[in-house]
Formats: C-alpha cells, sequence, structure tokens
C-alpha cells in the first residue's frame, strides 16, 4: 500500500486519478460479480419480456409470431373499452382492493394493540402464530377448502341450519350480494396476522420510559394506548397505507380465480382474472389479454409513482 | 446558461417528438380496421399421383435408416381393460412404429385433455412445434396454415391405404376441401360419423321401478318425474343405500356451453337448442341458436326445474368429473349423453350398487314438437397437421396406416405380435397421429348383433370355448357337427370382437336371455352390462346412430362446419363462452330473470354476434352454390 502511495505521488494529477479509477474497479470487482447473476435474471426475466408489450398492438397469432403479427394500432384497446365486462372488471378490481386494503389495515392494528396488552407474553405469542399461520398457505388450497365451505352442502350451510332449520340454503359463491364479503372477508383471515406482526413489531420500539411517565402522570391503559402507542407507530400506519396505494390494482388473482365462476362474474371477476381468461381458458386472443395487462399496468405505475411520492413527501421514505 | 442549454435542447426534442408524432399520424397512419367481410377460399385438386411409383408397396414401408418424428399426444384417462401405467412415452404403439416403420417417435408435448391445446400453443408460439400434431381447434389450423407453418401433405395423400382415401374421396367428399387451399393440402381432417354425437336420455331403471313411475317422453313428464324422484327420495334411499338428501334426479356439469356428455346440451337439445350451432330458418338464413327463442325456452324449463330441485342445486361448481363421481356414487337419477355413457361411466354405477340399472329413451320432446338430437351438418373433429419443418411429410400417412392396420386387421395379433393387445399397453387414444375408419363401427355393432342372436339360437352358453383339436376329435360326431356349426357362427365375429364383444358381453347377454334379473347377476355376468347396452342389445347407444345413419331416424343439423371466421377468431371467446354461459347460468339459478335474455341478446349482437352471424350465412351460401354447380 505505502509503495502506491509513493508511487502515486511521482505521478501526474490525471495519471493519479486513473490509477484509483483502476483500483476502484479492482476493489469492486467482487462485489458486482456478487451482484452479476440477480441483475441477469433480472433483465432475463423482467426486463426483456418487457418487449412482449408490442403483442397488445397487434393482431397477434402464435403461428406468425411476434416479429410477424399484424400491427393493429389501439384496436385491441377499443375493444377492449367497448366491451361491458371490461368496466365491471375495472370496478371490481379497484373496489375490492380498496377495501381489503382498509380491512386489513384498520383490524390488524387493532389486533396488534390487543396482542401488545395481552398480559402473558406465552398467550400472546401462541395466538400470534396462530394468525399468522394462513399467511403461508396458498391460494389454490386454502381457495378450493372455502369453495366446499361455501358452497349447497357445505359448512356454512350446515351451521345455518343448525342455527334455523326452516333456512333455505343459499350457494354463497354463486350469489353477486355474498361474493366480495367473502372474498374480502377470507382474504383479511389470510393477511391479518402478517400485517399485526408488522404493526407489532413497530410497537416494540416505542420507548417504554413513556408508558412509565404516563404511569406517574397517571394515564390508564386506554390512554397509554391512545396517547401513546398510536402516535408512536403513526409513521409506520402512515407508511403502511401510503405504499398500499400502489397496491390498488391487486385484488388478488390467485384467490379469485381459485373462488370465482360465471355467476358472479358481476361483482368478482377482475382485471387479472380476464385477462388470464381471454388468453388461456376461453380463447387464445393473447392481444387482448396483453392490452389488459398493459392497462392494468399503466394504472398501478401511476398509482406507485403517486405512493411513493407521498411517502418520501411524509415520511422521508425511499427506496429508490 | 447551463440550465438554460438543457431547456433548450429539452423544447427542440419535444418540438421533434411532436412533429414526428403528428406526421405519422396525418400522413403515414392508416387506422385498422377489422375484416368483417367473409373470403371463400378456393380448395383446388388434389395433385395427380406421381406416374409409375408404386404407392401401394409404400404404404407401411420401413424407412432404411431409422428417422426421428417429434410428436404431440393427449394423455387420456385410461380404459379399464388398458395396462396400467400406459403413458403415450411407454405405449405400445411407439415400439411398432419402430418396428414397422423404422419411425422413432419422440414426445415434445404432452397434456391432458383439460391442457392440452395449451400446451399445444405455447409449442407453437416458441416456434417449437412438433414434427406432427393433432389439433381440435379450427382456430389452430387456420393460423398455422395462414403462416405458412404447416407442410403440403397433398403429395403424401396417396401414401394412405385404398380405405382411407376412398373414405375421404367418395364417402365423405365434403371433409377434404376443409383442409385445402389452392391444391394444398394442410391436414388430414378427422371425420367420424356425425351421428355418434346424438344424445339420448339415461334414467335409473331401479329409480323408475321404486316410484312406479314410467320414462318419460315430453319434459312436462320429465319434470313430473324429477318431482316423483324427489317425493320417493326416501324409498330410493332405503332400497339403494344412498342418503336421500344427496339425491340428485338430473345431474348436468357447469360448462353450459359443452355439447359432450353429462353436459346441459341434452336438455337444451330438446327444446331444438344447441350451444354455439347454426341452425337454419324457415327464411332460408342461417340463425345463432344461442339467442333464439327455442334457448330461452330451455332456460325457462331449466330454470323450473331448478327450482324444483330436480336439477342439481351446485351444478354450477361441479366440472364433468365430479358429476361423473355423484354418478358412480348412485346419487344421480337422469342425465343426458351420448352413445357410449354405458361402457363409460354409468357402467359404475352398476358395479359399485347392486341392483342399479339404467334405461335409455330419446330425448323428451317439448311442446308438441318432436325433438330431434343435435348433429353437426359435417362432423370434422379435428385436424391430423405436419409441421412445414418435418423432412418426412409422408411419414404420417404411413403412421396414419400403420394405426389403421393395427386396429381394423383382423390379424393384427398375428402380424404385430402381443402388442397391439390393450393389456399390453396399446391405447388407441394415445396414439399421436390417427384416422379412424368412420362406418367400420355400424358394420361391427350389425354383426356382433347378428352372432349374437344367432349363437343364442344354436344353444351356446358363457361356457362355450374354443376347442383344441384333440378336444374337438374327442367328441361324439352328433357333437363335433353342433360344435362345428357354433364355431362357424363365432368366427363370424372379427378377432377384436371376440376378445371384447364375446370375453365380456355374452355371459350377460345369455343372462338377460334367461330372464335373471341384474340382481342375481353374477360380478362376471354384470360385466357385460356397459358393452351390452352400447354394442349388442337391439336397443343399445349405438343403435339409434345406425339408425340415424340410414336415415330411419331424423336429426337436426347444425349446419355451420367452415374455418372460424375473421369475427369468430376475434370475439367468439367472449360472446358464446363468457357472456353466454354466465348469462345462462344466472338465468337457470334464478338471479337474473327470463326477461334478462333480451339484454343478453342485445349485447351479444353489439358485441359482434350480428357480424357472426352474417358472416356465417356468406360461407352458408358459398356452401350451398358449391352444391349447385
Amino acid at each position: 500500500m505505502a509503495e502506491l502511495i509513493n508511487e502515486n505521488l511521482t505521478l501526474s494529477e490525471e495519471e493519479r486519478l486513473k490509477n484509483r479509477k483502476r483500483q476502484d474497479i479492482k476493489m469492486q470487482l467482487p462485489l458486482h460479480l456478487m451482484m452479476a447473476p440477480s441483475v441477469i435474471l433480472g433483465l432475463i426475466f423482467s426486463i426483456v419480456p418487457l418487449f412482449g408489450i408490442i403483442i397488445a398492438f397487434q393482431k397477434y397469432s402464435p403461428a406468425a409470431g411476434i416479429f410477424n403479427s399484424q400491427f393493429v394500432d389501439f384496436y385491441n384497446f377499443k375493444r377492449l373499452f367497448a366491451r361491458a365486462d371490461f368496466s365491471q372488471a375495472l370496478f371490481n378490481t379497484v373496489y375490492i382492493a380498496v377495501w381489503k386494503i382498509v380491512f386489513t389495515t384498520v383490524l390488524s392494528i387493532v389486533l396488534a394493540l390487543l396482542l401488545n396488552e395481552m398480559v402473558t407474553k406465552r398467550g400472546q405469542k401462541w395466538i400470534q402464530t396462530i394468525v399468522f399461520l394462513p399467511y403461508f398457505l396458498s391460494w389454490a388450497l386454502i381457495g378450493s377448502i372455502f369453495v366446499e365451505i361455501f358452497s349447497v352442502d357445505g359448512l356454512a350451510n350446515k351451521l345455518l341450519l343448525s342455527i334455523n332449520p326452516n333456512a333455505e340454503k343459499i350457494d354463497f359463491l354463486a350469489r353477486n350480494e355474498y361474493f366480495r364479503t367473502i372474498i374480502v372477508g377470507t382474504d383479511l383471515w389470510k393477511n391479518l396476522g402478517y400485517q399485526a406482526v408488522v404493526f407489532l413489531a413497530s410497537i416494540a420500539t416505542v420507548d417504554p420510559s413513556l408508558y412509565e411517565a404516563a404511569k406517574v402522570d397517571g394515564a390508564n391503559k386506554w390512554h397509554q394506548c391512545i396517547y401513546i402507542t398510536i402516535p408512536g407507530i403513526m409513521t409506520m400506519i402512515v407508511l403502511t397505507s401510503v405504499l398500499n396505494i400502489g397496491n390498488i390494482m391487486n385484488a388478488g388473482f390467485e384467490q379469485i380465480l381459485v373462488m370465482y365462476n360465471p355467476l358472479v362474474y358481476e361483482t368478482g371477476d377482475i382485471l387479472d382474472t380476464m385477462s388470464y381468461r381471454e388468453a388461456m381458458v376461453v380463447g387464445t386472443d393473447y392481444s387482448l389479454s396483453t392490452a389488459i395487462s398493459l392497462f392494468k399496468s399503466i394504472i398501478s405505475c401511476i398509482f406507485f409513482v403517486i405512493s411513493y411520492k407521498l411517502a418520501h413527501k411524509i415520511n422521508g421514505y425511499t427506496i429508490f | 446558461m447551463m440550465k438554460n442549454k438543457k431547456t433548450l435542447i429539452a423544447i427542440i426534442a419535444a418540438a421533434v417528438a411532436v412533429v414526428l408524432v403528428a406526421g405519422y399520424f396525418i400522413f403515414l397512419y392508416e387506422p385498422y380496421v377489422p375484416d368483417s367481410g367473409y373470403h371463400a377460399v378456393d380448395p383446388g385438386e388434389l395433385p395427380e399421383k406421381v406416374a409409375g411409383f408404386d404407392y401401394q408397396s409404400e404404404m407401411l414401408k420401413p424407412y432404411d435408416q431409422e428417422i426421428t418424428i417429434t410428436v404431440a399426444a393427449i394423455d387420456y384417462p385410461l380404459e379399464s381393460n388398458v395396462k396400467q401405467g400406459t403413458t403415450p412415452y411407454n405405449q405400445s404403439f411407439n415400439r411398432i412404429a419402430k418396428e414397422v416403420l423404422n419411425i422413432n417417435l419422440e414426445y415434445t408435448v404432452v397434456g391432458s385433455t383439460a391442457n392440452y391445446d395449451q400446451r399445444l400453443n405455447l409449442a407453437i408460439t416458441a416456434n417449437e412445434e412438433p414434427d406432427m400434431f393433432y389439433t381440435t381447434d379450427p382456430k389452430t389450423f387456420a393460423d398455422l396454415r395462414d403462416n405458412g407453418k404447416l407442410a403440403d401433405l397433398g403429395p403424401s395423400f396417396w401414401y394412405l391405404n385404398e380405405e382411407l382415401q376412398n373414405v375421404y374421396l367418395n364417402v365423405m367428399p365434403e371433409i377434404l376441401p376443409n383442409a385445402m387451399v389452392e391444391g394444398k393440402l394442410y391436414a388430414f381432417p378427422m371425420a367420424s360419423n356425425k351421428y355418434e354425437s346424438a344424445q339420448k336420455l339415461y334414467i335409473r331403471k331401479d329409480w323408475l321401478d321404486i316410484c312406479n313411475a314410467q320414462a318419460p317422453t315430453t319434459i312436462a313428464e320429465l319434470i313430473a318425474l324429477g318431482e316423483t324422484f324427489l317425493a320417493n327420495k326416501d324409498k330410493i334411499a332405503a332400497a339403494t343405500g344412498v342418503s336421500a338428501s344427496s339425491i340428485i334426479p338430473l345431474s348436468f356439469h357447469k360448462e353450459l356451453m359443452w355439447t359432450g356428455t353429462a353436459s346441459a346440451s341434452g336438455l337444451m337439445q330438446a327444446h331444438g337448442a344447441s350451444p354455439n350451432a347454426y341452425f337454419l330458418g324457415e327464411d332460408g338464413k342461417l340463425y345463432a341458436s344461442n339467442t333464439s327463442q327455442e334457448m330461452k325456452n330451455a332456460l325457462a324449463t331449466m330454470n323450473t326445474m331448478y327450482q324444483k330441485g330436480i336439477i342439481d342445486k351446485s351444478f354450477n361448481t361441479k366440472n364433468v368429473d365430479m358429476v361423473y363421481d355423484d354418478i358412480k356414487s348412485g346419487k344421480t337419477g337422469m342425465l343426458f349423453g351420448q352413445w357410449w355413457l354405458p361402457h363409460g361411466e354409468i357402467n359404475n354405477t352398476v358395479s359399485n350398487i347392486p341392483g342399479a340399472d339404467w334405461v335409455c329413451v330419446d330425448l323428451p320432446s317439448y311442446n308438441g314438437q318432436a325433438s330431434l338430437p343435435v348433429v353437426k351438418r359435417v362432423a370434422l373433429t379435428g385436424y391430423n397437421c405436419v409441421s412445414s419443418k418435418c423432412q418426412y411429410p409422408e411419414a404420417a400417412a404411413k403412421l396414419i396406416n400403420l394405426f389403421y392396420d393395427v386396429y381394423y386387421n383382423d390379424n393384427a395379433y398375428e402380424i404385430y405380435g402381443e402388442d397391439v393387445k390393450p393389456e399390453n399397453g396399446f391405447f388407441y387414444n394415445m396414439v399421436p397421429i390417427k384416422l379412424w375408419n368412420s362406418i367400420a363401427s355400424i358394420e361391427e355393432y350389425k354383426r356382433v348383433n347378428a352372432v349374437f342372436k344367432e349363437a343364442y339360437a344354436a344353444g351356446m352358453t358363457p361356457a362355450w370355448k374354443v376347442l383344441s383339436e384333440s378336444e374337438r376329435n374327442a367328441l361324439s360326431e352328433q357333437d363335433r357337427a353342433k360344435y362345428d356349426s357354433q364355431l362357424a357362427i363365432y368366427n363370424k365375429l372379427k378377432t377384436r370382437e371376440k376378445d371384447i364383444h364375446w370375453k365380456d358381453g355374452y355371459d350377460y347377454y345369455y343372462a338377460v336371455k334367461q330372464g335373471k334379473s341384474l340382481k342375481d347377476m353374477t360380478a362376471d355376468e354384470r360385466l357385460g352390462w356397459g358393452i351390452y347396452h352400447c354394442m349388442i342389445d337391439d336397443n343399445c347407444g349405438y343403435d339409434q346412430v345406425t339408425k340415424l345413419t340410414e336415415g330411419v331416424l331424423t336429426a337436426k343439423f347444425d349446419e355451420f362446419y367452415g374455418p372460424a371466421t375473421s369475427m369468430m377468431q376475434e370475439k367468439s371467446g367472449y360472446i358464446d363462452t363468457t357472456l353466454s354461459a354466465s348469462t345462462y347460468a344466472k338465468i337457470i339459478i334464478g338471479t337474473a330473470p327470463i326477461s334478462s335474455f333480451e339484454d343478453y341478446v342485445k349485447e351479444y349482437n353489439a358485441n359482434g354476434g350480428d357480424v357472426i352471424i352474417e358472416q356465417v350465412n356468406q360461407w352458408y351460401q358459398q356452401q350451398w352454390k358449391g352444391e349447385e354447380e
């Protein structure tokens, strides 16, 4: 090292800079190499496929491929916007997503506060684990379990009948008036635990001396909760809510795909399921499917930018 | 200064961009107008045979050097007589192809019935389609054809065996032009007997007996029978062991736009409607059945039946396999289906539940009109395609010949060995590329029906068997003469019929003739129930197909069989599947009133339905003109 510095002293300013650069590269090369796999994978699986967006502006034929399919400018979007089920799906997407976000956020805060107040830590850990567990299950599995539970001969109807033996059986998943409630409810059941743990972790960072001081001033548990805990985690609450704005177009593809059926397209069909159906189930209209996804992505992108700008403004939170 | 420069550059860049974009839209832009016309295709003529070339000797001639052909196959569920564990990869046809033709089959696309199309499309998209593949989707075929992805099979046509050539050229000349453009043949289209898709109503005979009821002949009687089943569910439960609350008078599955077995289409056909069919109206024009008055009537009936609890309350969550499970466990009283149903799923009821029996009757009539089964005017069920990348297109014809010979040749065992038996892993459904003899089954039915009658009259019992020479010689002269005459009757059957119909079916046939009831039969005797009701009995499933084919019975024809029109390619996914299925389901269940059908018709036509019917009529006129010339 010393020789290097000595050597540098004898060199001109320009050469020294050059040397420095070379040294930097030498030192950072292993780091760059370590990063390379993820950059390459990102390129292959995230950047290159972006090229496929072009399909949305083509009358795409699998046989002709991307390069030889006919370009039809915005025709796919025109016919998309002309369809009655598109506006319905768009509305459903936003509607379901918003309710999911609102309920999950509010109830997980409540759950976190309640867990925090539990006297026995053992009990807290147990409950925390139990509500957290569903988070790890896939929709493919629990979705079909819920379909069974809410079917005509399912658990939900048995329960109804046990309360009122004369009640008529209800096919919950075939009825538009129940479908969204079931979707939001089951999603809540699955994700509540996870969100609550996030808030619980945030509560743990609140300075314990604040509580002691409050006790001295005569604050009861309720006061402590209102005046110390909630303000203490307010940053986290705001941050979560703001970042969730970016999810406003994500109403839960896997969940709805497993649980919906043609009878509830009206209330349950979202942009993702519509896109999937167009390309994979009822036909092979890849162009329309891509157009739907592109539309969704553009709106999502706008919301993401807004949410990050807001997060930065309110909390100084930055990712990029 | 620096900042100003940057701003200036930005402004110039923006101005250039605006000018370019505006220039494009003003001078170069041509808005895309979808094609709403119908373009007739000239099929042209097949190329002549090469003079002096001996096609006859080439039909099953092996290649000098082993060639590898990549193929696609559907991994069908195995039938009961096929060796367990048989897959496309290990089926015995691969060994036969290797030995006889020196062709090594390599499977690059294999899918279940549910995802085969998707996988094939994926392979096509990735430009990795197999050398040879089968598709039932006319859109896929048209797409590949128009993009030069398919080999011209015209020259290979003459490699097909003569029976197949005869079917294409003389028996069903309307099939081949569908795969031809200007003298080029882009596939060996698969034709089947169109009447095989005719539907019947299957009813649990033991339930009818328990309720002391008759099979229905009208829709009103059908509804009444459903109510009778419900009213007697405790009696049925007590007699058959199924729980009373799980009884389903009439089953069908949620895929309302399907036309196959156990679907709702049988009930629709009884009203004169059929999903995605085009019927000839009184004005001489085709109309879409989906939006017709007949369909509306069918939905109204189905709604009534649903409200009364006759139609499965959870049909909208059940796929076809779940319906089959209900049938197997004895919950289902009635369903609509095709001729082969007794050999398929309802056979399970008979073998699982003591005393269970089925009867099949014609479609019940609606409002005094005769209810005819709906069949396609031309049953073009799929396309055997060869990729333009394939070096040996004629290998397709050779493989088809090989399958045909293995399946129909009476001496196949001697020629190809034990490998051609199902119990050794030969499963016709998994053979990647093949053609059927669409009229052979009628001959088969007639032959078996006649031979069984003769055999019974000649006093042959199920214990009768072919004797060895020494055993025969040991018989008294009188017995020997009798045996010889019986053997002559038995030998009228083809090898495959001896192996299947006789082996499985004669026990049952004999027991029935002896007046034995199903309940008293042994398991061995009951085994023949399925084949008996499909292919042997006077009133079996295939009897209807035969009578329809010979014109004794009539059917209603779905007139459109052309390739998908341009607007169909674009719109039918939505209007014919998503929109129709969800509307029908809502009307049946009652979450939408029957009057919403009118809104559906409007939405249907607004989304391209009106253009499609125009195109279909243009196509029809083209066909009709061709007929007249």
